[in-house]
C-alpha cells in the first residue's frame, strides 16, 4: 500500500485482531461438520502451532525486505506479478464482500428480522467507503481504539460467565481424537486472511514487522482459546445447535447492571465487521490503484466499491453462492497459496527480485 | 459534488444507523412482562401474555403502584406463531416480547410434551436467554392472569418469588437457555420448579362489637366506620408459591418432586445458597439450622460394573431457633446432635430427590451421563447407547457433613434468667 503513509506496528497488530474477531463471533458450528466440543477447544489452541509454522515464509520475506509482495512479484516476471496481482484482488474482495454479507445475515437474523437486507448492506458499504476515502492512518486509529474495547468486552464476558462455566462439558474426545482436533485446527487456521494483509502493509510499518507476526499469532490464538474455552464451558455440545454460538453466551449473561450484554455483542460485531470490510476494501484499492493507468488510478476506489457493493447485494440475495465461497476459504488453499507458497516463491527468487542499486549497496557492505 | 455526497450518505447513515426503521412508539407497543402456553381443544396453542399497562395514579404520577398494572391479551392458534399472531390482531398495540420475564408452561401441554415450544422461542430474536421457565400446576393462564397487587407489575412479583425461592433453597431456577440446553442434551430431561395458585382464604366477617358507647349520631356513623376499617383483614400477598419440581422426560412432564425432593435437587445440582432446615436433638428439641455456606459435589465411583454416585455436601451453618423447655440450655454436645440430624435431612432430602428423579423416573437429570464419560470413557462408550436402562441400577450415597459455626450473638432467654 506504497500511496499511503505508515502506521506504528502496534496499531496494525490491534487492528488485524479485531478482524480477526469477525470470524471467531461469527463462527457457525450448525453448518459445519458436527464434532465434539472438546475437540472445538482443542483444535483452537493446536491452531496456534499451525499457524505460526504457516507464517515462517512471511516472517522470512519480512526480515529479507522491506518492499510488498506485488513489487516483488513483479520483478520476478510481469505475467507472475500479474497473476499474483489478480490473486491478491480477488482474495482481498472476496473477503471485504464476504464480510458485509455476514453482516447482513446475522443481523437481519438475530437484530432487524423485517428489514430489507440491502439497508444493511448499503449503510455499513457507506460507512466504509467513507473510511477508506479517509485514509489508512485514521482507520487504523480507529482499530485500535475498537481493540481496547474488544479486550474490556472479552474481559468482562468472562468474569460474568464465570457460575457459567460448567467443566464437566470438557469430556475426554471419543471418537478419532486426533482427526477432529486437526481437523477443527486447520478450519480454525484457514479463517486467516489477515496474515494476507501482513504481506501488503510491509511497506507501511513502522517497526519490525516480523515481531509483529508473531505477536499477532500468539494474540490470536489467546483470543480465540478464550472464546472457544468459554463456548465449550457454558453450552457444550449445545453449540452444535447454535447459529451465533458467541452471542448466545453473550445473551446469557445476566448482570444487575447490564441485563442485555447480547446488545453490547451487537455493537462489537458492527465494529469488527466495519474494519474488516474497510480494511480489505483499502488493500484492493491499493492494488487496483498500482497497476490501474495513471488517468484511471484516481477511479479505482470508485470501481472497487462498486464491485464491493453490486456482489454484496447480489449475495445477500443468494446466501447458497456466498456459503461457497465461505467454504471454499474454509478448505485453507487460498491460506496456503497466498501466505505460504507466494512467499517461498519470493524467497527463493529474493536475488532476482533485489533492485541493482541496492544489490550493489549490500554487496559493498559485505565487503566492507 | 464530493460535498454533497457526503452529505447525502451522512444523512442516510444517521438514518439507518441508528435503527430508525420499523419504529413503534411506546404508547403503541405491548410490553409483555409474561408468556404462559397452554394446550387448547383440537390441540391447539392458547399462548396467554401479561403485558405492562400503566394505571396512573393521578395527575402526577404515571404509575400507579397499588394498581396491578397490567393486561391479559391471550389467543389460540394451530403454532405459538400463529397464536401469538392472532394475540397482535386482537389488540391494537405492537407486540414486543424483549422484555419478557417468565415463560410458565401449562401443566397439560407439559404431560403432551414441550418441544414444540423451542422451535419458537430459539428462533424468535427477541427470546432473552435468561426468563424463568416454570411449569403450572392447572393452566397457565391461571397463573399468568393473577390479580397480584404486590409491588407495580404482577409479573415481576412472580419472578421475585421465584428468585426468593431459590435463595432460600426451595428450588433450582431453570433459566430458559438452561431449559433449552438441557432437553437438547439429555434426551428431552430437565428439572423445572412448579408454580401454584394459593387460593387466597376467604374473609372473616367483622364481629359484633356489642356495648360499646355512642357519642351521637355523628359520633356513631364515625364509630361504625372506624371498626370496619380495623376489622377488614389485610389482603394476603401469598397468592402463590414455588416449591415443587417437574421432572420432564422426552419432552414430557412425567413427575413431579414434592418440597423435600426438590431441596434434594439443589443439593444435587450445587445450586443452593441458603436454606434453612429444622433439627432435632435426641430428647425431640428441635432447632432451626441455617446452612449459609454450601459446597456439594457428585461424582460416581466405579466398583467393577457397578455405578454408584456419590454426593459430598460440605456445610456451614448457624443456630437460629432453639427450642427449649424452660431451664435446659444447649450444650457443644447438643450442636453435634443438631448438625447430625441437619445432616440426616439433606441426606435424606437428596436421596429421595434421587431415586424418585433418575431412579424410578428414568431422567436424564444432574449431567450423570456426562460425569461417567468424563470419569471413565471407556466404560461410557459401552453404556452411552443404553444408558436410559442403566440408570435403575445406579447406586447412590451421600457423605454430608455441616459445621456448625455461628451461635447468634444471644442465648434464650430461659437460659440468661437461670443464669
Amino acid at each position: 500500500m506504497v500511496e499511503y503513509g505508515k502506521v506504528s506496528t502496534a496499531q496494525i497488530i490491534m487492528t488485524l485482531l479485531v478482524c480477526k474477531v469477525f470470524t471467531v463471533i461469527t463462527y457457525t458450528p450448525v453448518y459445519t461438520d458436527k464434532s465434539e466440543i472438546t475437540a472445538v477447544f482443542l483444535g483452537g489452541a493446536c491452531s496456534t502451532f499451525i499457524l505460526l509454522a504457516a507464517a515462517v515464509p512471511i516472517i522470512l520475506l519480512m526480515r529479507k525486505t522491506n518492499e510488498d509482495v506485488v513489487s516483488l512479484s513483479y520483478r520476478i516476471h510481469p505475467v507472475f506479478g500479474k497473476a499474483v496481482f489478480l490473486l491478491l484482488f480477488a482474495s482481498t474482495m472476496v473477503v471485504s464482500i464476504n464480510t458485509l454479507v455476514h453482516l447482513q445475515f446475522f443481523m437481519v437474523n438475530a437484530v432487524f428480522p423485517n428489514v430489507n437486507a440491502w439497508i444493511i448492506v448499503v449503510t455499513m458499504f457507506l460507512a466504509a467507503f467513507y473510511a477508506v476515502f479517509m485514509g489508512m492512518e485514521g482507520l487504523f486509529r480507529t482499530g485500535a481504539i475498537v481493540c481496547l474495547l474488544l479486550a474490556l468486552f472479552l474481559v468482562t464476558i468472562g468474569f460474568t460467565l464465570y457460575d457459567r462455566i460448567d467443566l464437566l462439558n470438557l469430556k475426554p474426545l471419543m471418537y478419532d481424537p486426533v482427526k477432529s482436533v486437526l481437523s477443527v485446527a486447520w478450519q480454525d487456521t484457514s479463517k486467516n486472511m489477515e496474515l494476507l494483509l501482513f504481506m501488503l502493509l510491509i511497506p507501511n510499518a513502522k517497526g519490525k514487522m516480523s515481531r509483529s507476526v508473531v505477536i499477532y499469532v500468539l494474540a490470536t490464538s489467546a483470543m480465540l482459546c478464550l472464546i472457544s474455552f468459554l463456548v465449550a464451558t457454558v453450552l457444550g455440545e449445545f453449540t452444535f445447535r447454535q447459529i451465533f454460538p458467541f452471542y448466545m453466551i453473550a445473551s446469557v449473561v445476566d448482570v444487575e447492571i447490564i441485563r442485555r450484554f447480547d446488545a453490547i455483542h451487537m455493537t462489537i460485531w458492527v465494529l469488527t465487521a466495519f474494519l474488516r470490510t474497510s480494511i480489505f476494501m483499502l488493500a484492493a484499492n491499493s492494488l487496483l490503484h498500482r497497476v490501474l493507468p495513471h488517468r484511471l488510478a484516481k477511479w479505482s476506489l470508485s470501481a472497487v466499491g462498486a464491485l464491493i457493493l453490486g456482489f454484496s447485494l447480489f449475495l445477500s440475495s443468494k446466501l447458497q453462492y456466498n456459503n461457497m465461497i465461505y467454504q471454499f476459504f474454509e478448505t485453507g488453499i487460498p491460506l496456503v497459496v497466498l501466505t505460504i507458497i507466494l512467499p517461498i516463491i519470493l524467497l527463493l527468487f529474493h536475488r532476482k527480485t533485489v533492485p541493482p542499486q541496492t544489490a550493489q549497496k549490500q554487496k559493498e557492505g559485505l565487503q566492507e | 459534488m464530493k460535498k454533497f455526497a457526503i452529505f447525502i450518505a451522512a444523512v442516510f447513515m444517521s438514518l439507518s444507523l441508528t435503527s430508525c426503521f420499523e419504529s413503534h412508539q411506546l404508547n403503541e407497543t405491548a410490553i409483555v412482562q409474561a408468556i404462559a402456553v397452554d394446550l387448547a381443544e383440537n390441540g391447539q396453542y392458547e399462548v396467554t401474555m401479561q403485558i405492562y399497562a400503566p394505571k396512573g395514579g393521578g395527575s402526577t404520577t404515571a404509575i400507579d403502584t397499588s394498581n396491578n398494572n397490567a393486561n391479559i391479551v391471550s389467543a389460540k392458534g394451530k403454532t405459538i406463531s400463529e397464536a401469538m399472531i392472532h394475540a397482535t390482531a386482537l389488540q391494537g398495540e405492537y407486540i414486543f416480547a424483549g422484555h419478557n420475564r417468565l415463560l410458565i408452561l401449562g401443566e397439560e401441554f407439559a404431560k403432551q410434551g414441550v418441544e414444540n415450544v423451542f422451535s419458537y422461542f430459539d428462533r424468535n430474536h427477541l427470546t432473552r436467554q435468561n426468563i424463568d421457565v416454570l411449569v403450572s400446576k392447572g393452566k397457565a393462564k391461571d397463573i399468568v392472569a393473577l390479580n397480584i397487587d404486590q409491588g407495580i407489575l404482577a409479573a415481576e412479583t412472580l419472578e421475585k418469588t421465584v428468585e426468593n425461592c431459590e435463595t432460600n433453597g426451595y428450588i433450582t431456577r431453570a433459566p430458559y437457555y438452561q431449559f433449552s440446553r438441557d432437553m437438547f442434551l439429555y434426551y428431552g430431561c430437565a428439572a423445572v420448579p412448579v408454580i401454584e395458585k394459593i387460593g387466597k382464604p376467604e374473609q372473616s366477617q367483622p364481629e359484633q362489637k356489642g356495648g360499646e358507647q355512642s357519642q351521637g349520631k355523628d359520633g356513631e356513623e364515625s364509630g361504625r366506620q372506624e371498626d370496619a376499617a380495623t376489622d377488614t383483614p389485610i389482603d394476603s400477598v401469598d397468592v402463590v408459591k414455588v416449591e415443587k419440581t417437574a421432572v420432564f422426560k422426552d419432552y414430557k412432564l412425567i413427575d413431579t418432586l414434592d418440597q423435600e425432593q426438590s431441596r434434594g435437587v439443589t443439593f444435587l445440582s450445587d445450586s443452593i445458597k441458603n436454606t434453612t432446615l429444622v433439627a432435632q436433638d435426641s430428647e425431640g428439641h428441635y432447632a432451626s439450622v441455617h446452612i449459609y455456606e454450601c459446597d456439594s459435589k457428585l461424582s460416581p465411583k466405579f466398583d467393577g460394573d457397578q455405578i454408584t454416585f456419590v454426593l459430598k455436601v460440605r456445610a456451614k451453618a448457624s443456630i437460629d431457633e432453639v427450642l427449649l423447655p424452660r431451664g435446659e440450655t444447649t450444650g457443644a454436645e447438643d450442636l453435634e446432635e443438631f448438625a447430625d440430624s441437619a445432616e440426616q435431612s439433606i441426606a435424606a432430602d437428596c436421596t429421595g430427590a434421587f431415586n424418585r428423579a433418575v431412579k424410578t423416573d428414568g431422567s436424564h437429570l444432574f449431567s450423570l451421563g456426562d460425569m461417567i464419560h468424563k470419569k471413565n470413557p471407556e466404560l461410557w462408550k459401552q453404556i452411552s447407547e443404553d444408558f436410559s436402562d442403566h440408570l435403575s441400577e445406579l447406586s447412590f450415597k451421600t457423605d454430608v457433613e455441616i459445621e456448625i459455626t455461628r451461635l447468634s450473638i444471644e442465648a434464650n432467654q430461659s437460659v440468661t434468667k437461670l443464669k
